[in-house]
């Protein structure tokens, strides 16, 4: 029998940046380069900084600041009709791209704290949910 | 280095010719630019030409189509900075004394697809949901918190570029608009409707480069490239002030320092307004306003035909449109003919000097990939 959407097991959208935690909830997963210090998300195996190779995994927040959002209507394919974006900044002096749980932007604001959870992000052609992190107000 | 002057520009009507090819829209822009100087296509020794969409060598099948073959040419992509950066690659090889004339320019075809334009699969940010819309969105918003500006203040660019297209014959959009009816277009990435947004259309433009000891033979009104420059974003994975163009910022010091001039030389300036907020913050990059004060010179009028400092007389790429590839030397095409007086309606009194920017290309951790600047002068 083929497999319909909901019985297809979903893809991970860089699974090397967060795992799942209690509740939903979704810890990032930096990488910090032991030689300089600089903190990056998504991750590279070569500090483009410093061009050392050795890095090591850290957790990120869990909480971090959104810096700003946007609420899309204008999505590409596989995505719902309406979805928010934003940059959330972390202690660690990274910023992170993301989706974030809202319907309107009366719901957010510049500098607002929030934490990541596990979510449905989009679906693939075949529709194959693709499911990652996402921001919600903490 | 030896003086260019451009004495020869064309472009078509921006607009939508789903019927039409890349090839013949920027032929026709090519022959135009030819025209206008009145040089024959044999005395050009190379060109430069580039496409965003148009895919491979599309330089070898352009030229194909206006009889130039057998020269060399240079393919070139840099995103929105396409065709400013073929001018800066024929500025460079007439400067050098490799050649004496060259042609320059770019094309794309958009009106074929649907939604907001492709970004390159494989980056993060663009696998998880960023379009193009929303990332100038998010500088909107922070503008808006930091300097308390509203969605309604950042429409007011979109009502006077739209003044100023309903001038240029070769604007896409030729009609007038309100803040009204720019507030009560559809909602595309929130603080943004539709008019917020530069228009999806097809278009092509080309310039003609000549040795600046040469040029008297061809034009009585040569314009002189005092400055090309070109550079590219700086990578930075931390935080980053997302309403202070880091690449624009570098890029017009850069170049005001290789003209030997500054902000308050400039008489006209054709900038990248893709989306509304981002006129504003190019006011302030470009040293036109005070960091904070881009909607005041706007609201005062110092923007406009008249003012200040006009900036898109053309209607920029809110009215005239963003052909992506087309648009660098498009926004060269309109400071010509204002250095040259030829503007008609939208003329620019007495413009001496002018400037283009354009900036683009959408790679997690850099505020724009490319960034090229020209300052012309008459």
């Amino acid at each position: 029998m083929e497999k319909t959407a909901e019985t297809r097991a979903p893809v991970r959208l860089m699974p090397e940046t967060w795992r799942e935690a209690e509740g939903g909830r979704a810890e990032l997963i930096a990488v910090r380069c032991r030689s300089c210090g600089t903190h990056y998300l998504p991750h590279f195996d070569l500090c483009p900084a410093c061009l050392s190779r050795d890095l090591d995994q850290v957790a990120l927040g869990p909480v971090g600041k959104l810096y700003s959002y946007s609420i899309v209507h204008v999505p590409p394919a596989g995505y719902p009709p309406v979805y928010t974006v934003g940059y959330v900044d972390y202690p660690e002096g990274v910023r992170v791209f993301g989706q974030v749980k809202a319907t309107s932007s009366a719901e957010l604001t510049p500098d607002m704290p929030v934490r990541t959870e596990v979510a449905e992000l989009s679906r693939e052609a075949d529709g194959t949910p693709v499911i990652g992190f996402r921001f919600v107000r903490a | 280095m030896r003086d260019v002057h451009i004495i020869g520009v064309g472009m078509i009507r921006f607009g939508k010719y789903p019927n039409r090819t890349p090839e013949e829209l920027a032929r026709d822009a090519i022959l135009d630019a030819l025209k206008d100087c009145g040089v024959d296509r044999k005395a050009i020794q190379s060109a430069y030409l580039g496409s965003l969409y148009a895919g491979q060598l599309i330089g070898q099948r352009i030229l194909k189509y206006t009889g130039m073959t057998a020269i060399p040419c240079t393919n070139v992509e840099n995103a929105c900075s396409t065709s400013a950066t073929a001018l800066r690659e024929g500025w460079l090889a007439i400067a050098s004394g490799l050649y004496d004339m060259v042609i320059v320019g770019g094309v794309d075809q958009l009106s074929t697809a649907h939604g907001a334009l492709p970004l390159p699969k494989g980056d993060f940010e663009v696998d998880s949901g960023l379009v193009m819309p929303a990332l100038y969105a998010m500088r909107a918003r922070r503008y808006m918190h930091d300097y308390g500006v509203t969605a309604e203040d950042l429409a007011q660019v979109v009502v006077k570029n739209r003044r100023h297209g309903s001038w240029n014959d070769h604007s896409q959009f030729q009609s007038e608009t309100t803040v009204e009816e720019v507030m009560k277009s559809r909602m595309v990435a929130d603080p943004f409707t539709l008019f917020h947004c530069c228009p999806r259309g097809d278009g092509a433009s080309a310039a003609v480069l000549c040795a600046a000891d040469l040029s008297a033979r061809y034009t009585t009104k040569p314009i002189r490239i005092a400055a090309s420059h070109l550079t590219s974003g700086l990578f930075m994975p931390g935080f980053r002030d997302m309403t202070s163009p880091e690449i624009t910022v570098r890029c017009a010091k850069e170049t005001y320092e290789l003209a030997g001039m500054g902000p308050e030389d400039i008489d006209v300036a054709e900038v990248h307004d893709a989306f509304s907020i981002a006129e504003v913050l190019y006011y302030e990059a470009l040293g036109f306003a005070k960091k904070g004060e881009g909607v005041k010179i706007l609201k005062d009028g110092e923007t406009t035909v008249g003012g200040r400092i006009p900036v898109n007389t053309s209607g920029g790429l809110l009215a005239k449109g963003h052909p992506v590839a087309a648009t660098g030397t498009a926004q060269v095409a309109e400071v010509v003919w204002q250095l040259r007086g030829q503007c008609g309606k939208r003329q620019v009194e007495g413009a001496k000097i002018g400037l283009t920017h354009c900036t683009g290309g959408g790679v997690s951790g850099y505020d724009h990939g490319a960034c090229s600047i020209h300052i012309l002068q008459r």
